[in-house]
């Protein structure tokens, strides 16, 4: 089958061509970005002009969890499907433990023990202040994330002790959370995604709590799962 | 019923999120139950568009350009119930299907010592990985993208919805655990990601000119600057490389083969079918003042290549898979006949741009149950004779008649002959070619069907022989797929017998003059 073989070694002929066909699309498109208004301000100002209906002060945090919380939504589903499609090519229901968990070594296990509370205290503040200044979910999931990472990279035991049922969940929470919320307000009368506007600046704090754990956990599984050599039992990863 | 367009979106994501969230054996259950659910809302999404109109929704209650809406016109309205039904004969298929998959992986009862999970890291910690629980969650959010597309009136919305439905097949496709599928699914993906990023990229463009998303904003704004060219350019080469247009179609027939049965039908018959939709939506609705009959007609001519070269393609193969996925190489071609028909060629206010536009879609939908319906019959075959080369299926036909009388049928429809869906695409097409002069198309369309029926008749010809090779006896196969196969072959006939409806269902909201606005004129 001809798809069976592996990727041919691209030839000279190919990578002059694609180094052309690079250059033809760059000068495009500096051609069309040169052209384009810079004064123009896009939605910044009715972003502005309603921001006060959104629950919160920074308008990408307005955009991201109110305006068009429809994209963020379902934004969370793409990050959960990634995860789940690491899992399918792994065949698990969970992640394995780091194979053999070595001894840290004293500076790495001083190192650890002190980033790990920092990380989390670190992920906790982006999140809140969120509402009012540059952060969010995204960005506080990938914090908690590397201080997971981290723990398993220095020989701790940490995402592989999820059960399948605990991986699930963590990596469902997010976009279920949000779902329920706003299927929730949805059935009882509201508009679908529209919050009460006394209750949408809660409202975003609890979603975005939960996709900042979905995120983490999503990223680490991504991760772990893309690593075959962590265990013997998958059967792609452990092609003869 | 005015809300059925927010829960054909919802039900199946609510039920894919618990299917996932219940694992296990469970996890059928509540697919099926969102696949039914899911199906019922379509039909009355279709029922709402039909009897009140363009459907319009305001999410979260903000207006556009700050918020996004949703739109139903009749356009979504069809792919919507076209993928609603699809999507209820897969799945009905896809219960025994993957029930026999699941069987064959289940270890015994009896505790495994050597289990390479520790039995005692809590609850589930036992779990066995089976196919068929990761399908159901997996098809469900698959459906839901395909529902978010055809429903969005955002073009960024819009790329959100294409990486979902990107990330939900190659998904799909790795569940087939073998190498082949794997290479194939992570080809499709980078094709995919490369059709994704262009596309964004023209997004980006176009809102740092126009300084809105909206569609219906978009329309409205008669964008003529070069950075709204460049961004057409961009997002008309990126969905026709999600299409699988020639010659961007190289990461179609090894991705749709390799896949599991249920999953190659859903992939063949409505994924690419996104990308299209997306595709026709924009050329003739925001950009329609850039096409210019020359670019039209350049696609049409990649379209006429792709119906000659996947249709002989789909003639050498050897094995029925891979017949059937360079097929959808032809027929995805037909659709872009569309664009050179209903485009700028001619007089703007003529007739024969809607029969074009119509005919192509309506072509859309036959090829979606034929489709669906033939890939799901390969997939018998090989589950019941564990092969699918074509030259060993010879006498095979007196085992499966039923199966063969339907590939006959969703054949028929390929090659578009009366009284097949089919035929009413091709024949609109035709009508339409013929009218606005454009007699080199009328060429291709018959060409095209003539080669249709050179692979149907290979595989009809082989399966009929009298000198039965000496099987080992076919492995038993669920009554319930073949009924199946059947009724997806004999939808793509029943609406090619009942086309008035669904074509008027067309008519609503449509880009162009209609047959029943010029009556009204």
């Amino acid at each position: 089958m001809e798809n069976r073989d592996p990727i041919p070694d691209s030839g000279p002929i190919v990578r002059v061509l694609s180094i052309i066909l690079g250059l033809a699309l760059f000068g495009i498109l500096a051609t069309a970005v040169l052209e384009l208004d810079v004064e123009a301000t896009g939605l910044t100002d009715t972003v502005m002009e309603r921001i006060g209906e959104s629950g919160v002060d920074h308008p990408p945090t307005a955009v991201l969890l109110n305006f068009r919380a429809y994209d963020t939504w379902l934004e969370v589903a793409v990050l959960l499907l990634a995860a789940w499609g690491a899992l399918v090519l792994r065949q698990a229901t969970r992640l394995p433990e780091q194979p053999a968990a070595r001894s840290p070594g004293p500076v790495l296990d001083w190192l650890v023990r002190m980033l790990i509370p920092l990380a989390i205290v670190t992920g906790v503040y982006l999140l809140w202040r969120g509402t009012d200044a540059p952060g969010g979910a995204f960005q506080a999931g990938g914090v908690i994330g590397a201080a997971l990472l981290l723990l398993r990279l220095s020989g701790y035991r940490s995402i592989g002790l999820f059960s399948a049922a605990w991986l699930r969940g963590s990596l469902l929470a997010g976009f279920a959370g949000f779902m329920a919320i706003a299927t929730l307000l949805f059935i009882t009368g509201w508009t679908f995604l529209e919050y009460p506007p006394a209750w949408a600046g809660l409202i975003i704090v609890i979603v975005e709590l939960l996709i900042t754990w979905s995120v983490a956990v999503s990223f680490v599984a991504l991760f772990v799962a893309a690593r075959p050599d962590d265990s013997a039992s998958g059967p792609v990863g452990g092609e003869r | 019923m005015s809300l059925a367009g927010i829960w054909v979106i919802l039900i199946p994501l609510i039920c894919g999120l618990a299917a996932f969230a219940v694992g296990g054996r469970s996890a059928r259950v509540i697919g099926l139950i969102g696949a039914g659910l899911t199906f019922l809302l379509s039909g009355l999404l279709v029922l709402h568009v039909w009897q009140s109109g363009v459907w319009i929704y305001q999410l979260g209650g903000w207006d556009v350009p700050l918020g996004i809406s949703l739109r139903a016109d009749g356009l979504s309205a069809f792919l919507i119930g076209m993928t609603g039904a699809v999507g209820l004969g897969i799945s009905l298929y896809a219960v025994r299907y993957f029930e026999d998959e699941d069987e064959a992986l289940t270890p015994d009862p009896s505790p495994d010592p050597s289990a390479p999970l520790r039995t005692g890291a809590g609850r589930g910690g036992t779990e066995v990985w089976l196919p068929g629980t990761s399908y159901w969650p997996l098809w469900m959010l698959l459906w839901a993208s395909l529902n978010v597309l055809f429903l969005s009136n955002d073009i960024f919305n819009l790329y959100v919805g294409l990486e979902l439905l990107t990330l939900a097949s190659v998904a799909l496709i790795i569940l087939q655990r073998e190498q082949a599928a794997i290479v194939a699914g992570l080809r499709y993906l980078l094709a995919a990601f490369l059709g994704s990023m262009a596309y964004l990229l023209g997004v980006a463009l176009i809102y740092a000119d126009a300084g809105v998303l909206d569609l219906g904003l978009l329309a409205d704004a008669e964008l003529t600057g070069t950075a709204t060219q460049v961004a057409g350019g961009l997002m008309a080469v990126g969905l026709l490389l999600k299409a699988a247009l020639f010659p961007l179609h190289f990461w179609l027939p090894a991705a749709h083969s390799s896949a599991p049965a249920p999953v190659s039908a859903a992939l063949s018959a409505l994924v690419v079918k996104g990308a299209f939709y997306l595709l026709i939506r924009l050329w003739f609705e925001v950009f329609e003042s850039a096409g210019t009959v020359s670019v039209e007609q350049m696609i049409g001519a990649l379209g006429a290549v792709a119906i000659v070269v996947g249709s002989f393609q789909a003639i050498r193969q050897a094995r029925l898979k891979l017949m059937i996925a360079y097929s959808t190489v032809a027929q995805v071609g037909y659709l872009f006949i569309m664009i050179p028909l209903a485009g700028s060629f001619g007089d703007p206010e003529a007739s024969w741009r809607f029969e074009a536009w119509t005919g192509g879609l309506y072509h859309a939908l036959s090829h979606g149950f034929a489709k669906a319906s033939m890939f799901l019959a390969a997939g018998v075959l090989l589950s019941a004779l564990g092969h699918d080369r074509v030259w060993h299926l010879a006498g095979s036909a007196s085992r499966f008649p039923v199966i063969y009388l339907s590939f006959g049928i969703a054949g028929m429809s390929l090659m578009g002959l009366p009284p097949s869906a089919g035929f009413v695409g091709k024949w609109l097409m035709l009508r339409s070619a013929v009218e606005s002069g454009q007699w080199w198309w009328v060429v291709i369309l018959l060409v095209g069907g003539l080669l249709t029926a050179g692979y149907v008749a290979i595989v009809l010809s082989q399966a009929i022989q009298h000198d039965v090779e000496e099987h080992t006896e076919p492995h038993p196969v669920p009554k319930l797929m073949t009924v199946m196969v059947f009724a997806l072959a004999a939808m793509s006939l029943l609406l090619g017998l009942r086309a008035a409806e669904p074509l008027e269902l067309l008519e609503i909201g449509a880009p162009f003059q209609t047959l029943m606005s010029m009556v009204e004129d």
